[in-house]
């Protein structure tokens, strides 16, 4: 190597290191980020899961916050067994980042309050977390067939909220052929393989909960990438003849999009009835105080009416509370989750979702 | 297509590449930056690129005979073809929606070529014939222009005044669009038939070279508007495409994204409001607001002509400067000469001298820049809020005429003191006429005014986010306009300070947009 070449990579390293400091140094200074590393790696079941064992922080201006992942991949201080306790009724919730709880301590999330407001000392009730970030409808229904029915749940809580048209189609799990849902791929673990090298490093793992820069260009990565395949694929939506795209908030949607989440959604009733349990939506509101499920398809609607806050959310928001964060990833307050968990025993309740379990114990 | 968002990127990504490759052979080349601009333009609303060809040949024969040529058949015949294939194109992309609207204009405009080819070429008279070729081209062109830009304006406005006398019309608004950019590149095709009737250009026979210039993307929607002068020589040659020249357009398109969408877009945030809503605000408010709007339109405007000349450099081709620091001039001649340059400078050429300029005598002079600004004013759209723009700077460069500042602040021994003392008089006068350009009515403009001399909780506002956002740019163009009196560039600092700075520029791009970003204002115009 010549003395030429190790001259200008010298350079190169002594560039690259001052561009990361002078970004690190700026952003602290004048638009501090959030630092929200996420702890995900690949499950046997071809899907993204909660790192066992697991214990990190989110740091953004508004939130500092810990989480504990138990050893079966759940945001819990605890471990469950796979036998239902006596007495005892389970709820499995399944969604993304929303449902994990992400900038709530472990007592506010809605899991947690959920279990506080449907537990009676007599007839306990557990809520079991299986929220992963980034999952869609198709990773949930996943997480279910292969982790969550071990568990024997009473009740499955399934998340909905607009990122899962995009997510959906993108996970590749599913696709309809024609009117049917067919299997497609059988794993969907983006960017895990990379992480999991990286987790290796203490290095990477300084960065990933300290730096606020490498927070920023990895959140800016995978926001950008996310916009440039989504660009693809509304194109060849549009190319496929498959008509316009309905904006929602910040997401154009595409009418494939729809019908794909529409039947993934039955699907996935169809496959918790089987096993037993009661099935049920809940639809996280957009930030706007629109909701994103009214895209889908009517007869889902009909048959599957979700849980949602949007009525005492906008009622709240009204009186000047906020029910979204400002800053880091803009996910439910408190008051938020509150208002979800609410809503989620509120129709627990009037369906009597829970009869079943409670009168067998 | 706007600079900065994805399907700009992926077609730049593709273009660039393309260019690079077929940058020495010049007409390959041309003909690849028609094409680019064509889909650049027609992103947008495709059924508009047959107005743009039609602009194209209409102008390319206009250009001719204003010369005093006679048009040839093979002249005319490349007029028809490049406006058919275009319109066909159109078509086809727009799958055939639309088949009358989009067929009928152009056979229209086949006509029109062919009747004033024919009609104009019988004339013997070549003094004459130059004439009727200028009076087509202005004519046509204007005409294009105002009923795109004035014909919903008037149609309604006819419709209130007759109804207030009882007669009513049934005036059905045709909901026109307005074209991208037509203002700009109506002007740009107008100036070079008029320079080259004066005989200051000697009109090029190549089509494509022609099309290349009007059309050329990086400045087609919002200028500058360009001299065929300066730019068609660029096009009959290779350009070299040096990296030290790319790095310098990468810069300037870096500066001219941090403009618009760092410092207008979020800047738009705090003006918008006001201008909705100004009763019940407090003078500082107002004056955030109004202040707020003199910093955005500043850095949406010069932040696309920088971007666009970015762009340009990145290909080896050079646009003019539209803005020179205008918020550091003393006076409004000053201000108009840095001001959206190419603007003033064919309103100068082409409106004030044809007026008769400063020739016969101090009040002729006076109403005719009177003219020329109110004119400049109503180009921007019909509304009398740019009437009372235009006519506000038409007074002020009136009253500093008829003062003689512009003799006493330059003259030979100035003082810093003298310099500052006119900045801080004009600057308060430039951001009163942004009232009125930017208020939805006179009636708004005279409430904000109003409101800020009440002088009434002056210190009310958000006077910490307007610092944040519009200081950065003020210091930069500070220490440029220092820098230009020095004889200083950028260029000249050192190469970890310079690199730094392209850092923090990337990153404030980055980090500190606005969450809902804005069209360009000038997309209006």
């Amino acid at each position: 190597m010549s003395s030429t070449l190790l001259g200008r990579i010298a350079r190169i390293a002594a560039l690259a290191l001052w561009t990361a400091l002078v970004a690190e140094v700026f952003l602290r200074l004048v638009a501090p980020q959030a630092l929200m590393p996420r702890y995900v790696t690949g499950t046997p079941f071809g899907i993204r899961g909660n790192i066992p064992g697991a214990t990190y922080a989110h740091v953004t201006p508004e939130v500092d916050v810990t989480y504990r992942i138990n050893m079966q991949g759940m945001r819990d201080d605890r471990d469950y067994p796979l036998a239902k306790p006596a007495r005892t009724c389970r709820i499995a919730l399944f969604g993304d980042s929303y449902t994990i709880g992400y900038e709530l301590p472990l007592a506010a999330t809605y899991a947690k309050r959920l279990e506080a407001l449907l537990s009676r000392p007599d007839h306990p009730v557990e809520v079991l977390n299986f929220g992963v970030s980034g999952f869609g409808t198709a990773e949930n229904l996943r997480a279910y067939e292969s982790v969550g029915r071990q568990f024997h749940p009473d009740l499955v809580l399934m998340q909905w909220q607009v990122t899962d048209y995009d997510d959906n189609s993108r996970a590749g799990l599913y696709r309809l052929d024609g009117d049917h849902l067919v299997p497609g791929r059988t794993a969907y673990l983006p960017g895990v393989a990379v992480q999991d090298r990286l987790m290796r490093w203490r290095l990477y793992r300084l960065l990933a909960d300290h730096s606020q820069f490498y927070n920023f260009a990895r959140e800016q990565i995978g926001w950008r990438g996310k916009q440039l395949l989504a660009l693809f694929s509304k194109k060849q939506a549009a190319n496929a003849g498959d008509g316009g795209e309905v904006e929602n908030g910040d997401y154009a949607i595409s009418p494939a999009q729809i019908r794909l989440s529409g039947a993934l959604l039955l699907h996935a009733r169809d496959v918790v009835r089987a096993d037993g349990a009661n099935f049920a939506t809940f639809d996280i509101p957009n930030r706007d105080l629109t909701s994103s499920y009214a895209l889908l398809p009517a007869s889902v609607q009909q048959q599957l009416p979700p849980i949602s806050p949007l009525t005492d959310f906008r009622a709240v928001a009204a009186g000047g509370q906020h029910l979204f964060y400002s800053t880091g990833a803009r996910h439910f307050t408190p008051i938020g989750a509150e208002l979800m968990a609410r809503a989620m025993a509120k129709r627990i309740d009037q369906d009597r979702l829970l009869a079943s379990c409670r009168a067998a114990s | 297509m706007l600079f900065f968002t994805w399907p700009f990127a992926v077609f730049f990504a593709l273009f660039y590449p393309a260019f690079l490759m077929l940058r020495r052979r010049v007409r390959a080349r041309n003909v690849l930056l028609i094409v680019a601009a064509f889909i650049f333009y027609g992103w947008w609303d495709v059924r508009f690129t047959t107005l743009l060809a039609f602009t194209v040949g209409l102008d390319y024969l206009s250009a001719l005979g204003a010369a005093g040529r006679r048009i040839t058949r093979g002249q005319w015949a490349k007029s028809c073809l490049f406006l058919g294939g275009v319109g066909l194109v159109a078509l086809v992309a727009n799958h055939g929606h639309q088949f009358a609207l989009m067929t009928l204009p152009v056979l229209a405009a086949l006509l029109l070529y062919t009747g004033l080819t024919y009609a104009l070429n019988a004339i013997e008279d070549e003094a004459v014939r130059r004439r009727r070729w200028l009076h087509a081209c202005v004519i046509v062109n204007l005409a294009v222009l105002c009923f795109f830009k004035y014909m919903n304006f008037f149609g309604e406005s006819l419709d209130h005044a007759l109804s207030a006398l009882g007669v009513h019309l049934g005036y059905v608004s045709l909901a026109i669009i307005l074209p991208l950019g037509i203002s700009f590149h109506t002007f740009q095709s107008i100036g070079r038939t008029i320079d080259v009737s004066r005989g200051r250009l000697e009109p090029s026979d190549d089509f494509i070279e022609f099309a290349t210039f009007l059309t050329f993307f990086p400045q087609i929607l919002a200028g500058p508007i360009e001299r065929a002068a300066h730019m068609l020589p660029q096009f009959r040659h290779v350009q070299t495409v040096s990296w030290a020249l790319a790095r310098q357009g990468m810069v300037l398109f870096l500066w001219g994204l941090f403009k618009k969408q760092v410092v207008a877009d979020n800047l738009a945030v705090l003006a918008n409001p006001v201008f909705h809503a100004p009763h019940g605000l407090s003078s500082g408010e107002l004056l955030v607001g109004v202040l707020a709007f003199s910093f955005q339109i500043y850095g949406d405007f010069s932040g696309y002509s920088d971007m666009a000349r970015g762009l340009a450099a990145l290909m080896g081709f050079d646009l003019r400067i539209n803005f020179a620091l205008p918020y550091f001039s003393r006076t409004p001649s000053e201000f108009w000469r840095r001001w959206h340059i190419s603007l003033s400078q064919w309103l100068r050429d082409y409106l004030y001298i044809a007026l008769g300029g400063n020739r016969g005598g101090a009040w002729n002079t006076c109403r005719n820049l009177m003219l020329t600004m109110v004119l400049g004013g109503l180009w921007h759209g019909a509304a009398w809020t740019f009437i009372v723009w235009g006519f506000l700077h038409g007074l002020i460069l009136v009253l500093y005429r008829v003062a003689r500042v512009d003799d006493y602040v330059f003259r030979a021994d100035r003082t810093w003191l003298r310099g500052i003392v006119a900045w801080a008089v004009l600057m308060p006068l430039i951001a009163l006429t942004w009232t009125y350009f930017r208020a939805n009515g006179v009636e708004t403009g005279n409430t904000i005014v109003a409101g800020i001399l009440g002088l009434h909780g002056l210190a009310q506002g958000p006077w910490a986010t307007f610092a944040f956002y519009a200081l950065p740019l003020f210091a930069v163009e500070a220490a440029m306009r220092l820098a230009e009196d020095r004889g200083f560039a950028f260029v000249r600092l050192p190469y970890l300070l310079r690199y730094t700075a392209v850092v923090v520029l990337v990153l404030a791009n980055l980090v500190l947009v606005a969450s809902a970003g804005q069209q360009f204002i000038y997309f209006d115009f």
